[in-house]
């Protein structure tokens, strides 16, 4: 037992590098999975004599209604779906390219639908090409993370902590994410399948994970866009739950001077 | 006498066995009172945010924080997230004594861990109190409010007046399991919650993030 529970409770320092088979719930807890089991239903059998082009014809109908109004009404009011992306990924990768720094203010939005509650925090962000990023909360804890090519330096109130990439890959995850994001590469990654939605003033970029480690903690990530300068405004990830963390960046500096000395792991 | 020396050391070690086994609650004398009045000393979480710490085998150290709400229907929601919003557990304990777990990662998603979780918060939140089968004992310093459980028992163990809680343990039938401390409460929400394992390395830390900062 104590074995078990040592063995059960390593995944503190390497979330993401043991897996377990298997995701079934053990006796006396619950999965939400099975609560959300989408009901399969056989259609009733056909009476005898009715034709099976009708049906098929409405179903088909019915489908892409469905899916239409999905893809561009429901999930993303205001939004259209853009069909040709040549255009917004050149003009992307330009700017992303001229951009050799981001220093902004954030604001983390954590939303807990079933709670119907949210937990917000603030702090200052910096970010240098090609994989350097800072991110320090200030409100309502204090926290600082450095992301500095393949470390990452925490300092948690007092405690400070150097952590190879090696053994905290939620971290390494989570930046590769904000890098990605930031730097217009998620959307040729292949760690994502991508889908492109315009505004009048903004553009949303909707990622899926394709890859399965990603997809187990995020459904979507929508990064918004601002039309005028192509920085992003705000990076939301959509947990299956319900959940999300939105992170939002105002008070934008592009290629502001950034000493090194901010990303430094000593 | 050829035998002497293999009884001797099987009644000696007998004997040591008995020692060894010998329960730390054995001298509790009993004690007149009311077991429900630890209740008042039951956490009320309303809606509260703490930043947490917790420590495991290896010297291995994690930070999030863990929000704790009660829900309309009198449920406890109990989720723990990285600071940087990434989940790591979402449970319920439901007023009927039932537990629910909504999201665990698929890394802590194995039963030792999430019932060793589930029964320290129990512990804590003053859960699985069965009035009819719990009693009092008291020592020297100490009041003890006992509840048995499927598997030892819970104490909470007070000044002898009953006025100030010390400590909570999970217990096996002989020794404490786990050891807690709750203090500081402010509108039935205590500011610190510590959790700290005696067989093993796993200690978590809880202190409260203001309210009003959190909104």
């Amino acid at each position: 037992m104590r074995e078990m529970i040592k063995d059960g409770i390593r995944f503190f320092s390497s979330p993401l590098e043991r897996g377990s088979e298997g995701n079934e719930r053990e006796e006396g807890c619950v999965s939400t999975r099975d609560l959300r089991m989408t009901q399969k239903h056989t259609p009733p059998p056909l009476s005898r004599g009715e034709s099976h082009r009708p049906l098929l014809f409405k179903l088909v109908m019915a489908l892409m209604i469905v899916f239409v109004s999905l893809n561009t009404q429901a999930q993303h009011p205001g939004y259209t779906q853009l069909t040709d992306l040549t255009k917004f990924k050149q003009q992307f990768a330009e700017v992303a390219q001229k951009t050799n720094s981001i220093k902004s203010d954030f604001t983390q939005e954590k939303s807990l639908s079933m709670l119907s509650d949210k937990i917000t925090s603030k702090g200052k962000f910096w970010y240098h090409k090609p994989d350097m990023l800072r991110m320090e909360y200030s409100q309502p804890f204090s926290y600082l993370m450095i992301l500095n090519k393949d470390n990452v330096y925490i300092k948690d109130g007092q405690k400070e902590n150097k952590v190879s990439t090696r053994s905290n890959k939620v971290f390494k995850q989570i930046n590769k994410i904000v890098v990605d994001c930031i730097q217009g590469t998620a959307l040729n990654s292949g760690d994502f399948k991508s889908a492109v939605y315009e505004s009048k003033g903004n553009y949303l970029v909707a990622l899926s994970p394709i890859n399965k480690q990603l997809s187990e903690f995020f459904k979507t990530i929508e990064i918004t866009i601002d039309k005028k300068d192509y920085s992003v405004s705000t990076i939301q990830m959509l947990e299956s739950s319900g959940d999300s963390t939105t992170l939002h960046f105002t008070n934008k500096e592009i290629n502001a001077t950034i000493p090194d000395a901010l990303f430094a792991i000593k | 006498m050829p035998q002497f020396p293999t009884r001797f050391l099987l009644l000696s070690s007998c004997l040591l066995m008995l020692i060894g086994c010998k329960s730390v609650y054995k001298n509790l004398k009993p004690a007149e009172g009311d077991v429900r009045e630890i209740k008042k000393f039951a956490p009320d979480f309303t809606r509260a945010l703490y930043k947490t710490e917790v420590d495991v085998i290896g010297g291995h150290h994690l930070s999030g924080l863990l929000f704790i709400k009660t829900l309309p229907d009198k449920s406890v929601r109990m989720v723990f997230s990285n600071e940087m919003g990434f989940k790591f557990f979402d449970f319920e304990f439901k007023p009927d004594g039932g537990f629910k777990v909504y999201y665990i990662i698929k890394q802590m998603d194995k039963r030792p861990v999430i019932i060793t979780l589930q029964k320290d918060f129990e512990l804590v939140m003053m859960r699985k109190q069965n009035q009819a089968t719990g009693y009092l004992r008291k020592d020297e310093n100490f009041m003890y409010y006992v509840f048995p459980q499927e598997k030892g028992a819970n104490y909470y163990i007070t000044n002898k007046a009953g006025t100030e809680l010390i400590r909570m343990e999970r217990s096996s039938d002989r020794k404490p399991v786990v050891q807690a401390i709750m203090s500081g409460f402010h509108n039935g929400i205590p500011d610190t919650i510590g959790i700290s394992h005696k067989n093993f390395k796993f200690n978590i830390g809880l202190k409260r993030i203001e309210k009003n900062d959190a909104q």
